[in-house]
């Protein structure tokens, strides 16, 4: 079965392929076509596939580098905020004079205890009061003093864990920056962390702090303003910006200690000293840097206000990662959607190569002069429908005009040789016509002498007639071929020893009009040969215009025809052809048909002993010098 | 196989038109590349932007923090700084309190104005200002190094006479020049001038004459308050409550210390030979007597003994004072009242001061030491001294606010349809036309040395032709003049430059009893002064002085006096070393 259907497709590929040599096709444009599209499938989608996957990549890369931005930024913002807190009610102490007496008095130990009380209480009135802090994260604001060694809480509350602990570390930090230049930074910081509590989180105190100085002396430190501030409770109001899990964001100070790091549990630093990053040029902008190493991507934002830096620590690998998948998330659906046009393609492909072959044999047999092939089309009407319709249309074409070219052509050879007919038989009347005058009119002079007048009459109007008929051209005028006529009346009249009583109606302003030579003459001759009475023969000769065309109606009163005879007569005009040797009548209805149209002709009527009466139109035909029959004019 | 081949090199040319087509997009790749290179060129520049804190002096900054108008973009472009404007103020002594509190709680803005130098010198003494001298090169200020003499002139001045050559500040708003009117002038109301029949005046007494006709033309305000010839703000207190008595011999080329000691002579640069309240012939005797004879014509606003500035200025808005000395306020009466105060042409052969010398004082601003980038800090101000830097501050950004027409330079018409149509502060956004007022390197009335046009275009004859009203146009006929500064700059008037406040810098601290004495004598002369002006005829008046003269030999005037005078000699030999 298998094995039938194989070689039913291979004689049908081979027949294919006969057919297309038989067209001189020696390579498909399908396939070609095919390949093309393929290759360009591939190589666009593998281009494609590249772009997106670069382009993805550098979406996802600068958007944990922008949102690594946005967090330094916040952040940034956020502690700036915290420290200027502490800038402001120290700024403000000094804007109020009660308030810097009450302090400089405390700082300085000069007041008595009830003195001191009342310096702290207006200073933290100051604090409520004026500047109203509310920040939830401040756990508490101290002042020392640097000589007395008094302290003052000015706002405490309850979670400022491990007070005396963080102030301890305080004031030992302080009085070691004490030794170099205070007054090129303008805030400090000392952190204190303790381990886990409970198991809980580390509870830890970020103290920012700065040097109370005697406005009297700049250089004199009476103390220290110190904002403390719960390291869980700014994680909580830092929530909002919890980075994702590949990113880490630690606040470092100027010395590189971790102030702050949103991972509790680990405060060191996870990049070591540094050297291995390297800038990123193109995402740096104002206060914010970026740096790439084997691992991280570290984005760096320095506060040059307070001398701290927020770092957020992008973990590389997991950020590829999600490249990687996503890449290959591409790619897989770039493949199969390649693979399926692939296969689309090759299917469709193969569908018109099927009936652009039928259009080809098709092809192949118009081209071997087939005229009645007819190319199947399908339901689609599409393009190749419409390519096969329109070899089957042509061909149809084709084949009508063949055929009506083919009636043209035998009608205009028929033409010919009835013209070629007349002429013949113009010609064979011309035989020698110098010697026929010549002879006519020896016999006409030798009837003369011999005093046969009658003999020398007819000799004389035989010899006009054959002068009339042989000098003439294809067209003469209707005067003309009437005079003609006339002539050869009266020829028959001296040979009938009788009169014949010609009746003319010819309307004057026809006689110039040209009329094809030797149509009237025939039909005359068949009237006095076959159609004149015994006793008072008549022939009425009429011709008149109506409208384009001119009527000629000839009549005679002799005994007329038959019905028979007549319908012979008609059957014989209908099928003369010029191979008859008649040429009356017949001849004479088939020249008008040839010359002036298949609408114009001899009609006849006719009833015993009522004569025949023969009609005939031309077209109306004004005489031109150019178709004067002595000047040769032609029919065609 | 042919048909292969075909096929092959089909395949082939397809692939390398994709080829093509992909280099093409790596070339693209690549350019963008080059454009990501220029961008991080670009970006990598706006790395180099850096913010700087300022606190300024008289700017008219509606929004303190970062600046975002032009003229703060063009300087970021042209610096990479970014102006943060923290403060701003116009009172001296709020902006010391202020600058204390900032050195007491060491929070300096990056750049701040200095108001004197005792603050100065106290921000060294606490380690708070960076001293310049090594920042002091040829890349981070060409201008103050030489290029701009101007600049030189006075940082070599203020770091040479104060500080042993050490570089802590730097000077700002100087540069000698003068408007198209004076400073100090007789100021008339000229359509009532024009009134009372253009009166001659020659001297103090024609002006006393003039103004008592311009006040019976005119006395009373359209809107029916009284008018009078001159009012004073004498409540004002020792210094300036007197400046309406002394305000005349500025206007005539001298300058009389504010406790009456000496006088300064302004032709000379140098101080008169007799103590100011003992000079009976003097220029500020003269001055005294000309209110003492308005007072007697009935011309003194009664209100003036009790009077301060602002009530002044109120009535000054309202066109009721026929003679006003202070030129600045002109504008503003114009703008309130309508009335085209012009300043009277000096007498002949006399005096009159036009172009205000500022080739050694000006406005001191310095560096923190918490400032992170000193020397960009110093750069912007070195770029303020440029006469670019100058002209962007005073006139904003040439082809936004400003063009140079046929080689002058002119505001634009935008600019000046805008400013008729918009609302200051937005104005002020769109154009930052002079707001930044005083933090420049020029002054506003310098003329640019580059184009010589006015570095401030307000002063400009254009500007100041499309703004005259049909009174100034008439006191341009009646004078014969073309501009208003035509009316004072020729060669009938002898126009000097005023250079007082350069040589006072240098006056030295007095000892103790000097300094208790000259303030003594200014307290006791401003007691008694207002006797003479208010005397009720001439021996009276006569009286009077002659007991404030006789009363303020007890302040040792000559001893002091003298004191005065040999420092100021001493003083004067250094400053005249930096005088061009």
């Amino acid at each position: 079965m298998c094995g039938g259907t194989g070689e039913k497709r291979m004689n049908i590929a081979g027949e294919e392929r006969e057919g297309k040599n038989r067209l001189g096709i020696k390579s498909s444009f399908i396939i070609r076509l095919v390949l093309f599209c393929i290759l360009t499938s591939f190589s666009v989608v593998i281009l494609l596939s590249t772009v997106l996957s670069v382009y993805v990549s550098s979406i996802m890369q600068n958007d944990a580098v922008e949102n690594s931005r946005r967090s330094l930024i916040a952040m940034n913002e956020f502690f700036e905020e915290k420290m200027n807190a502490v800038k402001r009610f120290h700024y403000g102490i000094y804007q109020d004079t009660d308030i810097r007496y009450a302090v400089q008095t405390f700082l300085t130990g000069g007041n008595p205890p009830g003195e001191d009380i009342d310096a702290i209480h207006k200073c933290s009135e100051m604090l409520h009061s004026r500047y109203g802090y509310t920040d939830s994260a401040l756990a508490g604001v101290s002042l020392y003093g640097t000589e007395s060694g008094k302290q003052a809480e000015l706002l405490q509350t309850g979670s400022f864990h491990y007070r005396e602990a963080a102030s301890r570390k305080l004031l030992a930090g302080a009085m070691d920056n004490l030794e170099g230049n205070i007054s090129e930074k303008r805030i400090f910081y000392s952190v204190y962390r303790d381990g886990r509590e409970d198991g809980g989180l580390p509870n830890g105190t970020i103290s920012v702090y700065d040097f109370i100085r005697d406005p009297g002396n700049l250089n004199h430190i009476t103390g220290i303003l110190a904002f403390h501030y719960d390291l869980n409770k700014i994680s909580a109001e830092l929530e909002e910006e919890a980075p994702e899990k590949n990113r880490k964001i630690l606040v470092l100070s100027d010395k590189d200690e971790t102030i702050y790091s949103q991972d509790m549990d680990d405060m060191t630093r996870p990049f070591g000293d540094g050297a291995d990053f390297q800038e990123m040029g193109r995402y740096q902008s104002t206060g914010v840097k970026i740096y790439e190493s084997g691992r991280y991507l570290m984005g760096v934002a320095e506060n040059e206000r307070f001398g701290f830096r927020v770092v957020c620590l992008t973990d590389k690998k997991q950020l590829y990662s999600r490249i990687r998948t996503l890449n290959l998330f591409t790619f897989s659906m770039m493949g199969a959607a390649l693979l399926t046009v692939s296969i689309l393609v090759l299917f469709f492909s193969r569908r018109i190569s099927r009936r652009i072959t039928v259009i080809t044999d098709g092809i192949s047999s118009i081209k071997q002069g087939n005229m009645y092939t007819q190319i199947p089309a399908t339901a689609k009407e599409d393009e190749l429908d419409f390519i096969a319709h329109s070899l089957t249309d042509m061909c149809r074409s084709l084949r009508e005009k063949a055929v009506l070219q083919q009636q043209t052509e035998r009608q205009r050879n028929e033409a010919i040789l009835c013209q070629k007919d007349a002429e013949i038989y113009a010609l064979q009347a011309q035989i020698n016509p110098h010697f026929l005058y010549n002879m006519l009119e020896v016999a006409r002079m030798k009837a003369v002498v011999d005093g046969c007048t009658d003999t020398a009459l007819m000799v004389k109007i035989l010899s006009d007639i054959f002068r009339e008929s042989v000098g003439r051209g294809p067209l003469a005028s209707i005067g003309e071929e009437i005079e003609c006529c006339m002539l050869y009346v009266r020829l028959f009249e001296i040979r009938r020893e009788s009169n014949i009583n010609v009746k003319l109606d010819i309307c004057p302003e026809i006689r110039k009009s040209m009329i094809s030579t030797h149509i009237l003459l025939p039909i005359v001759e068949n009237a006095l040969v076959h159609g004149l009475a015994e006793e008072n023969a008549v022939i009425s000769i009429a011709a008149h215009r109506e409208g384009d065309d001119i009527l000629f109606t000839i009549q005679d009163n002799g005994p007329g025809l038959t019905e028979e005879q007549l319908e012979k007569l008609r059957l014989q005009m209908d099928h003369y052809t010029s191979r008859e040797k008649h040429i009356g009548l017949a001849n004479v209805n088939k020249r008008l048909k040839l010359i002036y149209g298949m609408q114009y002709g001899v009609r006849i009527q006719s009833s015993p002993g009522k004569g025949l009466t023969v009609r005939l139109a031309i077209r109306a035909q004004e005489k031109q010098a150019s178709s004067s029959p002595r000047n040769g004019g032609e029919y065609v | 196989m042919k048909k292969t081949k075909r096929l092959l090199a089909a395949g082939i040319a397809c692939t390398m038109i994709l080829g093509l087509a992909a280099c093409g997009e790596a070339k693209n790749a690549s350019s963008g590349q080059e454009a990501a290179s220029k961008e991080t060129t670009v970006q990598a520049d706006q790395e180099e932007l850096v913010e700087l804190t300022v606190f300024g002096h008289m700017l008219s900054v509606d929004k303190i923090g970062v600046q975002t108008d032009p003229v703060a973009k063009k300087i970021e472009e042209d610096l990479g700084i970014r102006l943060n404007i923290v403060d701003s103020n116009t009172n001296i002594a709020d902006e010391t309190n202020k600058i204390a509190a900032y050195m007491a709680s060491n929070d300096l803005p990056d750049v701040f104005f200095v108001p004197d130098r005792d603050v100065l010198e106290t921000a060294i003494e606490a380690n708070q200002v960076i001293k310049l001298n090594d920042l002091w090169t040829e890349e981070n200020c060409p201008n103050m190094l030489g290029a701009n003499p101007d600049a030189k002139n006075r940082q070599d001045f203020f770091a040479d006479q104060y500080f042993n050559g050490d570089r802590y500040g730097v000077k700002l708003w100087g540069g000698t020049g003068g408007a198209s009117f004076p400073t100090v002038g007789m100021y008339v109301p000229w359509e009532i001038y024009k009134q009372a029949g253009y009166p001659k005046v020659n001297n103090l007494d024609d002006l006393v004459d003039a103004v008592e006709k311009m006040a019976a033309a005119y006395p009373e305000t359209e809107s029916g308050q009284k008018t009078y010839g001159v009012g004073g703000w004498f409540a004002e207190g020792l210094g300036w409550g007197d400046w309406m008595v002394s305000l005349l011999q500025n206007a005539f080329g001298y300058q009389t210390d504010e406790c009456f000691v000496f006088t300064f002579d302004m032709e000379n640069n140098n101080l008169l030979e007799k103590p100011a309240i003992l000079d009976g012939e003097g220029p500020w005797w003269d001055s005294v007597e000309f209110m003492y004879k308005m007072n007697q014509r009935g011309l003194i606003d009664p209100d003036s003994v009790t009077q301060k500035y602002d009530q002044w200025q109120e009535k000054a808005y309202s066109g009721r004072y026929l003679l006003v000395g202070p030129g600045w306020e002109a504008a503003p009466i114009k703008d309130k009242c309508g009335l085209s105060y012009v300043a009277l042409k000096p007498f002949e052969n006399s005096n009159i001061v036009m172009d205000w010398s500022g080739e050694l004082t000006g406005y001191t601003y310095a560096v923190s030491s918490t400032c992170k980038h000193p020397e960009k800090a110093l750069q912007l101000l070195d770029y303020l001294w440029s006469p670019e830097g100058s002209r962007l501050i005073h006139s904003g950004i040439e082809g936004e606010s400003w063009e140079m027409v046929d080689g002058k330079a002119e505001f634009t018409q935008k600019y000046l349809e805008d400013k008729v149509s918009m609302q200051a502060a937005e104005l002020n956004e769109k154009y930052a036309v002079y707001k930044y007022g005083m933090f420049t390197g020029y002054a506003l009335n310098v003329v640019n040395p580059v184009d010589n046009n006015y570095l401030d275009l307000t002063m400009s004859a254009k500007y100041e032709e499309k703004n005259l009203t049909e009174a100034e146009k008439d006191a341009l006929a009646y004078y014969g003049v073309d501009s208003m500064g035509d009316i004072y700059r020729n060669p009938d008037v002898n126009n000097y430059v005023f250079r007082w406040p350069e040589y006072s810098t240098m006056l030295p601290t007095p000892p103790e009893e000097i300094k208790k004495n000259r303030t003594d004598l200014g307290n006791y002369v401003y007691r008694e002064y207002l006797n003479c002006v208010y005397a009720k005829n001439d021996e009276e008046f006569e009286a009077a002085k002659q007991k404030m003269m006789d009363g303020a030999a007890e302040y040792k005037v000559e001893e002091t006096f003298a004191w005065y005078k040999a420092a100021f000699d001493e003083g004067k030999a250094a400053v005249d070393k930096y005088i061009k």
